[in-house]
């Protein structure tokens, strides 16, 4: 059982903490930090077991770099992004092919009726095919706060921006998401 | 417009992968296994957390700085510490004696000889007559 006050402390201090042999500070680390990087990973690799391998590769590293750790220069956070997306970047050379958002895989919910799940997956799929077609900067920028739950600070950092050029990305993404599937809103069942 | 655009995004966000608890273990073990305050005693330096990676030392400190130690032969540590510098002072001090000593003596040893004494007076031998005869510097007359 882990206390309320490990939980509110900051990733670096965590770092430190576990760099000096406590263990729980990782079990919080691991609870913050894997989910985002295996979304990341899936995102760039389609592909749920080599995304794993990526997702545990790059904590590895987050532990081995602990005891060298110095706070104030980076965040965690995107440290752990940029170290996921160039393994992901090396996964694919050596697959020579890159997987597409596009072609990610369906997750089937055999719950609802069969009707009402093929309007989600229409949905869905037209949902993806609109965030691909986006420019890159505003696709990631919409990737990293919607999907990677990133506060805008974190998002600049990570792609080296103004907040405020993090927030006019997000805004023009919007903009041309709503835009694309105002046409297809009908077909999908919306009103 | 925007309210549906949020729903559809988080309906996204809902099916991206979630890590499972054999990915947790397996990350959770890495942790266990990489936690510098669990690196064996041989390695971290008894354990230590601080010692884990203590800094490299080098192999051989440089020849100026190296302290004789025992394993150099004679019994007892010495605390002299040898450096370029100081067997160069050794070695001019023993140079500047050397002309000293070799500039000095015979100043002193030939009025010696001019008093009819020799090297071996001024050792303690007492003379005993032939020596001025043996050494050259009696004239014919006194012979």
């Amino acid at each position: 059982m882990r206390s309320n006050a490990i939980e509110a402390e900051d990733d670096a201090v965590l770092l430190a903490r576990y760099a000096a042999g406590e263990p729980a500070a990782a079990r919080v680390l691991i609870d913050r930090h894997t989910g985002r990087c295996l979304g990341q990973a899936y995102r760039m690799l389609g592909d749920r077991a080599e995304a794993e391998d990526i997702a545990q590769e790059a904590m590895l590293r987050l532990w081995r770099i602990a005891p060298d750790w110095r706070a104030g220069e980076a965040m965690v956070s995107t440290w752990l992004f940029r170290v996921t997306r160039n393994l992901c970047t090396d996964r694919l050379r050596r697959r020579g092919r890159m997987a597409d958002f596009e072609d990610a895989p369906e997750q089937i919910d055999d719950r609802p009726s069969v009707p009402e799940t093929m309007v989600r997956n229409e949905r869905g799929a037209a949902v993806r095919a609109a965030i691909a077609a986006l420019p890159d900067r505003q696709r990631q920028a919409l990737q990293l706060r919607h999907f990677d739950d990133m506060s805008n600070p974190q998002i600049a950092q990570i792609m080296e921006i103004s907040v405020e050029a993090v927030e006019s990305l997000l805004a023009r993404a919007r903009r041309a998401l709503s835009a694309t599937l105002s046409d297809l809103r009908e077909d999908l069942g919306e009103r | 417009m925007d309210r549906q655009l949020d729903t559809l995004l988080a309906g996204l966000a809902a099916e991206m992968p979630r890590p499972d608890a054999a990915l947790i273990s397996r990350i959770a073990a890495d942790a266990d296994r990489l936690m510098p305050g669990q690196v064996p005693a041989s390695v971290a330096g008894l354990g230590r957390p601080g010692l884990a990676r203590a800094p490299r030392q080098p192999v051989r400190e440089r020849i100026s700085g190296t302290r004789r130690s025992d394993s150099r032969g004679f019994g007892r540590r010495s605390d002299v510490r040898w450096s370029g510098w100081s067997s160069a002072a050794a070695l001019a001090g023993c140079l500047l004696a050397g002309v000293w000593f070799g500039l000095a003596a015979p100043g002193k040893v030939l009025p010696l000889d001019r008093l009819g004494e020799t090297g071996l007076d001024m050792m303690g031998f007492p003379l005993i007559g032939a020596e001025d005869a043996l050494s050259g510097v009696a004239t014919d007359r006194e012979i």
